[in-house]
């Protein structure tokens, strides 16, 4: 015992080997460490390229989805377009909102079905299944042979069966019965259950809006291919609808299914804005319609819109609108089109109060400067001016190409009253075809663009752009009569001139160069006196003086010059004030409810425990926490436009095409993998403690060419 | 005595011996090694390279159009296989054969 322990603690012993035998091993031992760094670090290198292989074609894959479900839309929607040759924009008067909505919701909205397969199986999991199956056909083969056995043992005995023999028959039974239970679940197994999970949920997608349902297809299709949890929970939701709330179903599956409830959710509640909003509208249209288009309760209801004239043989309408022109009305034909007519029933038809006053102030030879590119007002035009017009196909200004250059000629006569006239009939067509289709709330991405644009408040092309104008026109309007009632020329002078009996403010002569001062705010000021009798407040400054120096309208007119500040003026004034009132609060629910419409904001709330609009999907197995994020780009629905230029309505597709450049495609994916190592495996300490994160962005472009019959151009452009 | 200690000699030679030619095998083996291991990764370094290089062609081709006859695989019937854009690895600077006993290095 002592003579062991100072061998073991005695350095030359050993120093000292008995044996030379064990060199080489020594050499072959390090040698190996050197090689299984070799194999460790090519198999590092060969996953990563693995890796990034998959995960960049899960990235081109989604990309590539995305574009091609807005190319194909976009082809849709460009191919409808009722224009020969075929353009991308179609200029007509006539019925274009029919055609715009016919358009739109002939459009198929849910192209969904084979986007959502399943989980694409992994070679482990593909395996476990397999060995699974193999185990438990071999379980069933076991089986049958010991019963085989033990029934040719009981025959070779004369027909007793001993205790061995009834153990054989019953443990034969027993694995039979395992083995076809466990084939039973490997078959109807993790795959299965996921497919049926997320087939339920490529239902709920039919009711997502086109943008949701797009962008979710795009994150589930890259999702798809990288996210392998193997991870169940019990299925509570029933999310396969079998009844069966027992069973497991795959997390992730999980996770889809309440990330689209929550999606569809979202989406009823703003079928419900939508609704309101129709309603909005609706109330917009019954009373606005009343300046251009006399109704039986105008004159009682909107009494200050579209007062009772009293017109000699007019008795059949109960109010005349305030913008009406006697030289034609637009009515609804026997065809059912739209037609300009210069009679009402065999009657002359009246002038509004508004342009009574207009017309009387061009037959007195005011001019008043214009508005939105057109003149104030103007005699005419004819109805059957218009009816030419309507007709006329033609491109105006913005959209001439070489396919439709011709001039689009502003019928004569066309002025802003009738351009404003003409401009709330059509948001009132519009909205009527909306109230009259029972889907329009579920269909509001579809027509919510041709309100509002939330990065363009100013938009010419919508309703809310072109009601603005519409309302800085009005209010300069009723500016202006606010000095031809009252002229008061700043700074200048003016008399007061009383006719039999009747007075009236008119500015004199002006003296140029002539200053007088006034103590004014605490300061003296130097004033022009009169100057040349403009009063720089009024938008329009030469009405007041013209009108008093003149000596006032044209008797004839109608109006007379008594009329003017007294009679006619503070009834316009309420008309124009009913108006702009009207316009301001629609244009208030058009902000109100398009922004709650379009806003993401309140679904990346909803959905901030699902990762928001870019979800990170995260889980953990053997081998650590896994993470996979995928991000879309904002990109654009293709959509119709609408432009009203110089009397003609043009339609316009736009967002039909995405260049996938860096800069400024938005078409875009990107999916970033993180994995955190394992902890907590002991000696063997983490597994693959070397991997971190990775990630793959893909570019995608796609554009729609009507000139070529070919395919949608859909590509990647740009990758990184 | 003197043929115990050259016998003992002999031994401790016998080893030096083994140990020499061993370690010649040992190192011609770690130097084949390097090689393969140095030609296998940077052959999968350079085919991801050429991989992601090829996306954007890939990606960019409809169905029908795929006309690269060298690198696209084809079916029985000589038709490309929508989607099978392989990476080219003909060009011998980048991809060469496997030869240990060639030294670029």
């Amino acid at each position: 015992m002592t003579g062991w322990l100072q061998r073991l603690t005695n350095l030359l012993k050993i120093n000292r080997p008995k044996s030379v035998k064990g060199q080489v091993m020594t050499l072959m031992i390090l040698l190996l460490v050197v090689m299984l760094i070799f194999v460790l670090a090519t198999f590092e290198i060969g996953d990563t390229s693995l890796r990034a292989t998959k995960m960049a074609n899960a990235a081109d894959a989604a990309a590539l989805e995305l574009a091609s479900n807005l190319a194909t839309r976009g082809r849709m929607m460009a191919d409808n377009l009722p224009c020969d040759p075929p353009r991308m924009h179609c200029c007509f008067k006539k019925a274009f909102w029919s055609i715009i909505l016919t358009l739109h919701f002939g459009v198929p909205g849910a192209i969904v079905g084979n986007y959502l397969d399943g989980n694409p199986q992994s070679w482990y999991e593909a395996a476990y299944m397999g060995f699974k199956i193999l185990l438990g056909a071999l379980m069933i083969a076991l089986g049958i042979i010991m019963i085989v056995g033990a029934i040719v043992a009981m025959i070779g005995s004369g027909g007793s069966c001993s205790y061995a023999c009834v153990k054989a028959i019953i443990g034969g039974i027993m694995l039979i019965t395992g083995g076809v239970l466990m084939m039973y679940k490997a078959m109807t197994g993790f795959n299965k259950k996921l497919q049926a999970g997320l087939n339920q949920v490529a239902r709920m997608f039919a009711n997502l809006d086109d943008k949701s349902r797009w962008r979710e297809t795009a994150i589930y299709s890259a999702m798809n291919r990288l996210v392998t949890d193997q991870n169940m929970a019990r299925d509570l939701d029933d999310m396969d609808a079998d009844g069966d709330t027992v069973e497991k179903m795959p997390d992730f599956a999980h996770w889809w299914y309440k990330r689209t409830e929550l999606l569809v959710q979202d989406n009823a509640n703003k079928a419900g804005a939508a609704t309101t909003f129709v309603k909005q509208m609706s109330d917009f249209q019954n009373r606005s319609s009343c300046v251009y288009e006399g109704r039986a309760w105008c004159g009682s209801n909107e009494r200050e819109l579209a007062p009772l004239e009293t017109v000699a043989g007019y008795a059949s309408r109960q109010s005349v609108p305030v913008l009406q022109k006697s030289e034609f009305s637009w009515i609804v034909n026997e065809a059912g089109e739209d037609e300009a007519v210069s009679t009402l029933n065999g009657l002359p038809i009246p002038d509004g109060r508004i342009i009574r006053l207009t017309r009387a102030m061009e037959n007195a030879g005011v001019s008043a400067g214009s508005y939105l590119s057109l003149p104030i007002y103007q005699n005419g035009p004819t109805a059957s001016a218009m009816n030419n017009y309507a007709e006329l196909e033609c491109c105006p200004p913005g959209f001439e190409d070489s396919t439709c250059s011709a001039t689009c000629p502003t019928p004569t006569g066309y002025d802003w009253m009738d351009e404003l006239s003409e401009g709330l009939r059509e948001i009132n067509m519009l909205i009527a075809m909306l109230n009259e289709e029972p889907s329009a709330a579920e269909q509001w991405p579809y027509w919510i663009g041709f309100f509002y644009n939330s990065a363009d408040l100013t938009d010419a092309d919508t309703i809310y752009g072109q009601l603005g104008m519409y309302l800085d026109a009005l209010r300069n309007f009723q500016t202006s009569l606010t000095y031809l009632a009252a002229p008061a020329c700043r700074g200048g002078w003016y008399a007061r001139v009383c006719t039999a009996g009747v007075c009236t403010n008119v500015c004199g002569d002006c003296p140029v160069g002539v200053y007088r001062y006034v103590w004014r705010g605490g300061r003296m000021e130097r004033i022009p006196v009169c100057g040349n009798c403009v009063d720089a407040r009024s938008p329009h400054p030469s009405w007041p003086c013209r009108l008093t120096i003149a000596g006032g309208f044209n008797t004839n007119s109608g109006i007379t010059l008594t009329e003017v500040p007294t009679d006619v003026v503070p009834p316009i004034q309420r008309s124009l004030s009913r108006m702009i009132s009207l316009i301001t609060t629609f244009r208030t629910n058009i902000a109100r409810q398009a922004s709650l419409l379009t806003s993401d904001s309140a679904i990346a709330a909803r959905l901030a425990s699902y990762g928001g609009l870019s979800p990170t999907y995260s889980w953990t197995d053997s081998r650590g926490r896994k993470s996979i994020r995928v991000e879309v780009g904002d990109f654009l629905s293709p959509r119709y436009r609408k432009r009203k230029t110089w009397r003609k309505t043009c339609i316009y597709l736009l967002d039909y095409a995405d260049d996938g450049s860096a800069s400024g495609g938005r078409c875009w994916v990107k999916v970033t993998q993180v994995e955190t190592p394992a902890n907590g495996l002991g000696i063997l300490g983490a597994w693959n403690p070397f991997r971190r994160s990775m990630d793959k962005t893909s570019r995608a472009t796609y554009s729609v060419n009507r000139s070529d019959d070919s395919a949608n151009i859909v590509g990647i452009n740009a990758v990184n | 005595m003197m043929i115990e200690k050259w016998i003992r000699l002999e031994n401790k030679g016998q080893a030096t011996l083994e140990l020499t030619v061993s370690l010649i095998f040992v190192m011609l083996f770690l130097v084949g090694s390097i090689k393969i291991f140095l030609w296998l990764n940077e052959s999968m370094v350079n085919r991801q390279v050429d991989y992601e290089a090829n996306r954007s062609y890939a990606a960019s081709r409809p169905f029908t159009q795929v006309d690269i006859p060298d690198v696209v695989q084809t079916d029985e019937a000589g038709l490309a296989i929508p989607g099978e854009v392989l990476v080219d690895e003909s060009d011998k600077a980048r991809y060469p054969d496997l030869n240990i006993f060639e030294s670029k290095w």
